[in-house]
């Protein structure tokens, strides 16, 4: 199932490279690319913590769409 | 069929009771395919077994010519075979620090390809040890066949300079390797020569990383139980043709169980302890 997301906008305007955003939540650079890309699907706790970063709902950082 | 029924009768209809029927209609469609195949490798049996009866008359002039060669070569293979990894995994090394000089830490195409150098000088590592086992065993054996002592001695050394050769260089690399990773990703923690370095690299792999390796592993258990069945067809044609004897099809058949068994039981362990394995962090 398409998990779409605005995590890389979101990261941009924070002004934090994909290593440090990983640091901020717990995770490597390269989970945070792999999200990034869509090529990964985040659990909910993950999902949650990089919400709480951009203090934002959980739903305006990923999008999930019926295919 | 109707047994179950006057069960489910006597308590409430439970979800899986509606697939009573469903699951018999799939086993049944599955059940010709199965058979099919079943008869198919009975008969592929057959001829392999047929075959290797047939051969056996050529098996004496087949083995001396091949036994012939690996006796010769096989004291000198890991020094060869040593040369061969050195230079592989050198130029994966050289590679990955040469994209790594280059890299601003966000470019994917280029952490893509430190990747790929770091996973192919792995893999080769990873084998090299496993074939540099199979080498010095190759020099060990049949070695009463060498007559002139002098040789004989210069053989045994030449087989332990090549696995130690083959050790130390595989345990270098590894090592450049595991930190070139440790570059890439600065979380990662543990030394190779650590005993408990799986266990602390593994607690240092976030989700993502955790799920790759369980899905690697899903597939490594799904093609090693093929190769344990062609590997018994073959130690089982051997026993009966070659002269291989039983401990072969036995070492298969314990292995086998082994990788099966661990596998259950670690499924049944997880079950009950779900809690505790997929906490996350």
């Amino acid at each position: 199932m398409p998990l779409y997301n605005h995590l890389k906008e979101y990261r941009t305007k924070l002004g934090v490279n994909q290593y440090e955003m990983g640091r901020l939540v717990g995770v490597s650079r390269q989970t945070i690319s792999q999200i990034e890309r869509g090529d990964y699907s985040p659990s909910v706790t993950l999902a949650l913590k990089l919400a709480a970063v951009f203090d934002v709902p959980v739903e305006k950082i990923f999008i999930y769409e019926e295919e | 069929m109707t047994e179950m029924r006057d069960r489910n009768q006597n308590r409430n209809e439970l979800p899986g009771d509606a697939k009573i029927a469903q699951n018999q209609k799939e086993d049944k469609r599955a059940f010709k395919k199965f058979i099919v195949i079943i008869l198919l490798s009975a008969v592929v049996g057959g001829i392999i077994g047929v075959c290797s009866i047939a051969l056996a008359p050529m098996r004496d002039g087949l083995m001396n010519g091949l036994s012939g060669v690996i006796w010769a070569v096989g004291p000198w293979m890991n020094l060869v075979y040593g040369v061969v990894i050195h230079l592989i995994t050198a130029r994966q090394s050289r590679r990955f620090q040469k994209l790594y000089a280059g890299w601003d830490g966000e470019d994917e195409l280029l952490a893509g390809q430190m990747e790929d150098a770091l996973t192919v000088g792995m893999a080769v590592t990873a084998a090299g040890q496993i074939i540099g086992y199979f080498f010095f065993a190759l020099g060990f054996w049949e070695m009463d066949a060498e007559t002139d002592l002098m040789w004989s001695m210069l053989r045994l050394l030449a087989s332990f300079v090549g696995i130690g050769y083959v050790t130390v260089l595989v345990t270098r690399m590894q090592k450049r390797f595991v930190n070139d990773t440790k570059l890439l990703n600065p979380e990662k923690q543990g030394s190779v020569y650590d005993m408990k370095f799986m266990k602390r690299w593994m607690d240092s792999c976030d989700e993502m990383e955790r799920m790759q390796i369980y899905q690697a592993s899903w597939r490594a258990y799904r093609t090693t139980q093929m190769a344990f069945l062609i590997s018994w067809v073959i130690c089982f044609a051997g026993m009966l043709s070659w002269g291989f004897g039983i401990l072969p099809v036995f070492l298969t058949t314990v292995l086998w169980m082994v990788q099966s068994m661990s596998y259950v039981t670690e499924c049944m362990r997880i079950s009950k302890h779900a809690a505790v394995t997929f906490r996350q962090g």
